[in-house]
This record gives structure tokens, C-alpha cells and sequence, in this order.
């Protein structure tokens, strides 16, 4: 009897463990994590400087909010399969990408590959140009529509807080920093 | 004999929970990023190195087809690392990861070739971020590097004229129309996740 008990105790500690819970290999997205993406998708934006390619001359990409703010759409698959995620977004000046993202322990979001690939077709990061139309069209269907807004110029203070959570998702790396730094030894 | 039948049951699921567990992708430990300060630019590569890093074998410079072969095939399949747990050889060794990186770069070699080099492959030159941790000394982008270094010189063919490749979070049974004729990985990708690596002809 004690050995049965003993036995169950287990089963339950096992069930319970955190090794037993990434066992677990799909969940769905809370809207914290959503928002935790739309964080790390603006992040991304500001910490590489593509926002003014947000707002070509004629008209900006996505919906106006004011002159230099838009809301551009960002669809998610609400399915998370081992802690990784895709979502489809309108990331300037490269157009319209499906991106993989990872959730991590600490609820932080990291997105997937490198933008300066370029999004080819050979990469899982890839450019929706190359999704056949009916797949795209069940994706934005069948997916959870969020949005971000993106500012033609943000605040210094923004721009510090990207670059540190930038440097926290890539173990270092901002591309704003290296931009900057190069700036900084052109010669005057 | 009910109790008998419960034991059994309750040791036959503590295994399968012990081998589910043992089965799950462990997370990747995240580069090992030292504190670094020159940015060279990506045209320039990167020299530095520290003594406990493996070398860092640059292209040769003179060669512009071996530099550009080098960092397509670097920049195509350089996130991925090789599975510890795999066996030596089996899908997702380091050796898995080596044939891989040779038959992108025979693949590339033949589009760079061909009467269509500018069909879209990934850029023929090393991204900010790889320069940023080749200068850090990042012993996994270093091995990477290298071994797409060595999979550009090798010459082969291996993929026996194959034009197309492809890497996913799964197998593809076809590319362009052609039946898929190999397959690698999966592979863990430095940034998370598992990934596959197709070659069509």
C-alpha cells in the first residue's frame, strides 16, 4: 500500500515538475505574450531604424493615426508548438514577412532570424510574396489580429528603453548601438 | 493482484514521463557574448579572436567566389548548431550539420553559376550581428563559420546537381515541383525552436 501511495506521489510530482510542463508542446498565447510580441516587433523597428520607411512619400504603411504615427496589423497564430510562434507583419522596407518568434521562461518574446537575410524564400523567415495567396488568406482568417503602432520619431527616453530590451532578447546585440557607434567615428 | 496491476502501471508511466521529458528540446544556452568594442564593417570580416576561441578561418580575400560562397552558406545555415544528443552521424550530429552546410553550399554554388545568379538567396555578405559576435569571439558563430568556410572549399557534389534548398520547422516533400531527395537536422537553431533542411533538384 505504501509503495502504491509512494508510486502516486510521484506520478503526481513528476506531472507537476517543470520538465513534465515543456512537455507540453503546444499552447496557446496569453494576451500578455501577444503583447510581449507587439513589444519586441516595435523593438525591432526602432532599434534598427526602419521607422521612416513606415511613411513613404504618398501615404504610410498601414492605418493613420496622425502624421507620424500609423497602426499597422499584425496577425498571430494563437497556437504556440515548443515554446515557438509565427505571426505575419508588415516589417519596412522589406514588406510583408511571416516571422517565427520564442517565447521564453521569463515571458520575453524573441524574434526569430535576422532581418538583414532579407526574408528570402530558402528561410523560415520568409516574405509573404512567397506563401501561396489561399494559405496566406486562411492564416490572417484563422489567426488572432493585433496591431502596433509605430512613431515616425520616438523620444530618446524610447529609444534607451529599446536598445536595452534589444540587447536582453540578443545576448548583446543592437543595431542602433553599432549605427550610432559608427557615426561616432566618422571623422568631424 | 489489483495492487500488483497498479504498481506495474505506475512504474510503466514513470518511465514514459522520464523519456518524454528526456525527449524535449532543451533550451539553448545563449551565446557566449564577451564585451566588445570595434565594429568593423561586414565588408571588412573580423580579425579578432581570443586564445581560448577556435581560430577563426577567413576566407580568402583574393577569392571573391570562395568570400561569397563562404558567407551564403554561413548566412543560409550558420544559426544552426548540432544536436548534443544526437549519435555521431544520425540526423542532427555535428557530421549531420557538416553534409548540410556542403550541400547548401554546392546548391548555392550551382545558382551563383547559373544563367540566374540573382535568384534570391540570402545576402553574399556576413550580417552586423555575425561580425558583432565573430569580434565577441563567439565559439559557435567561429565553428560555423568555419565549417562553411570548409563546406565552400569542398568542391563536392553530394546533392548530385541539386538546384533547390530549403530550411523549415519541417521536412518538405517537395521543392518547385521536384520531389525532395534529402533531408537533414532537425538541427536546434541558436535562437530556439528545430529546424529541417530540405534539397530538391
Amino acid at each position: 500500500m505504501r509503495t502504491s501511495a509512494f508510486l502516486l506521489v510521484s506520478l503526481l510530482l513528476m506531472a507537476s515538475s517543470p520538465s513534465s510542463a515543456q512537455g507540453a508542446t503546444k499552447i496557446r498565447l496569453t494576451q500578455s505574450e501577444t503583447k510581449a510580441l507587439v513589444q519586441a516587433v516595435q523593438d525591432e523597428i526602432y532599434d534598427r531604424q526602419y521607422q521612416g520607411h513606415f511613411f513613404p512619400e504618398g501615404g504610410p504603411v498601414g492605418d493613420i493615426i496622425s502624421e507620424s504615427r500609423t497602426r499597422v496589423p499584425l496577425y498571430v497564430d494563437p497556437v504556440l508548438e515548443d515554446g515557438e510562434g509565427e505571426a505575419i507583419y508588415k516589417l519596412m522596407p522589406y514588406g510583408e514577412v511571416l516571422r517565427l518568434f520564442h517565447l521564453h521562461d521569463d515571458g520575453m518574446i524573441v524574434l526569430d532570424g535576422d532581418p538583414e537575410l532579407g526574408f528570402p524564400a530558402s528561410q523560415p523567415n520568409r516574405k509573404t510574396v512567397y506563401i501561396k495567396d489561399g494559405d496566406l488568406d486562411r492564416m490572417k482568417h484563422d489567426w488572432v489580429k493585433s496591431s502596433f503602432e509605430i512613431d515616425l520619431s520616438p523620444s530618446p527616453d524610447t529609444i534607451q528603453d529599446v536598445v536595452r530590451r534589444q540587447k536582453q532578447r540578443t545576448g548583446g546585440f543592437s543595431a542602433w548601438e553599432i549605427a550610432h557607434s559608427k557615426e561616432n567615428k566618422k571623422p568631424q | 493482484m489489483a495492487r500488483c496491476k497498479l504498481i506495474a502501471f505506475s512504474l510503466l508511466v514513470l518511465v514514459m514521463l522520464s523519456l518524454s521529458a528526456a525527449a524535449q528540446s532543451d533550451p539553448i544556452s545563449k551565446p557566449d557574448i564577451q564585451p566588445y568594442g570595434d565594429y568593423p564593417s561586414p565588408d571588412g570580416q573580423a580579425k579578432a579572436q581570443t586564445t581560448q576561441n577556435p581560430a577563426y578561418q577567413a576566407p580568402d580575400k583574393n577569392n571573391p567566389k570562395e568570400v561569397e560562397l563562404d558567407d551564403v552558406t554561413f548566412n543560409e545555415i550558420g544559426g544552426l548548431r548540432a544536436d548534443p544528443r544526437a549519435k555521431p552521424g544520425h540526423p542532427g550530429s555535428a557530421e549531420d550539420l557538416h553534409d548540410a552546410r556542403v550541400a547548401v553550399a554546392e546548391v548555392a554554388e550551382r545558382v551563383l553559376q547559373s544563367s540566374h545568379p540573382e535568384r534570391e538567396q540570402a545576402p553574399h555578405r556576413l550580417t552586423n550581428e555575425t561580425v558583432r559576435d565573430l569580434n565577441a569571439g563567439n565559439r559557435d558563430v567561429i565553428r560555423a563559420l568555419n565549417d562553411s568556410l570548409s563546406a565552400a572549399r569542398s568542391g563536392s557534389n553530394t546533392t548530385q546537381g541539386a538546384m533547390h534548398f530549403r530550411t523549415g520547422r519541417h521536412k518538405f516533400n517537395s521543392l518547385y515541383g521536384h520531389k525532395a531527395t534529402m533531408f537533414f537536422g532537425p538541427f536546434p537553431d541558436a535562437t530556439g525552436g528545430k529546424r529541417y533542411l530540405t534539397i530538391a533538384p
